[in-house]
């Protein structure tokens, strides 16, 4: 579930994203070569103008 | 210097009270609290993910860049959602639970968890953590062998641990906690195994099973 936030006055959107849970095993045969496995945390903030 | 020491007592109070979640902030979460914080599952007990932040808008989207990634060396999948508190992000995953700078993605502690390896072979098909609570100074988290534990928000240290139920009869921990009126709570996973699910009330300083319902 992403999330928003501030930090020093900027705003953030943090999400998790990696394949897993009970999807990966019903897809994983036609996913593994598509989809890399692998958690990671993901955090975007807007590019100043 | 008996004065002395009670005021740098106060000094030290006050100190650790910046870093003590409250229930008072934690019902302020979503609710008109510090957009900095998010101290509940669901952004707040109203459970709507509601931000009022506008910087990301319709207009200012297309500037939306990465800041950071942070790798969790984990393959059972990420359904967590992240909690914040000063600064500080706190993950959870079936596997580990990991502390990070918000401001610059680095990891400031990561615990992992051993459990059993023939647990998902008994409580197949939700290996994964939704995310952790935030209360008093300590992170607690579920686990997929169905044990409820706190850490140290600040280095990660384990506080307590407690078997909640036994996983080789289906029972499993997945729900992020919640704190209510000083107590934490937690639920229980494993329905679809056959279970008769129930909800916990823990001391959350001891983590002693206070009532079960």
């Amino acid at each position: 579930m992403p999330v928003t936030y501030t930090h020093q006055g900027r705003q953030y959107v943090t999400v998790l994203s990696g394949i897993g849970g009970l999807y990966w095993n019903i897809a994983r045969e036609r996913l593994k070569d598509k989809v890399p496995q692998g958690g990671s945390v993901w955090t975007f903030a807007l590019l100043p103008e | 210097m008996k004065t002395f020491a009670s005021a740098a007592c106060v000094v030290l109070l006050l100190g650790t009270g910046a870093t003590a979640q409250t229930f008072d902030d934690l019902k302020k979460d979503g609710n008109g609290g510090s957009t900095d914080n998010i101290l509940t599952y669901g952004m707040g007990y109203h459970q709507q993910r509601y931000s009022p932040l506008k910087q990301i808008n319709k207009q200012t989207v297309k500037r939306l860049v990465p800041a950071w990634n942070l790798s969790l060396d984990n393959n059972w999948g990420e359904q967590a959602q992240p909690i914040v508190y000063n600064g500080v992000m706190y993950v959870t995953n079936a596997k580990a639970t990991v502390a990070i700078d918000v401001a610059t993605g680095r990891q400031i502690w990561k615990q992992t968890l051993d459990w059993p390896p023939e647990t998902p072979r008994v409580v197949c098909c939700g290996v994964s953590n939704k995310g952790a609570a935030i209360y008093n100074g300590k992170v607690f988290r579920t686990t997929l062998d169905a044990h409820v534990l706190a850490y140290d928000a600040k280095d990660g240290k384990e506080l307590w641990k407690s078997k909640a139920a036994e996983w080789k009869e289906g029972f499993s921990f997945t729900i992020a906690p919640l704190i209510a009126n000083g107590v934490l709570v937690t639920g229980v996973s494993g329905a679809e195994f056959g279970i008769r699910g129930f909800i916990d009330g823990w001391d959350p300083e001891t983590g002693k099973l206070l009532w079960r319902r």
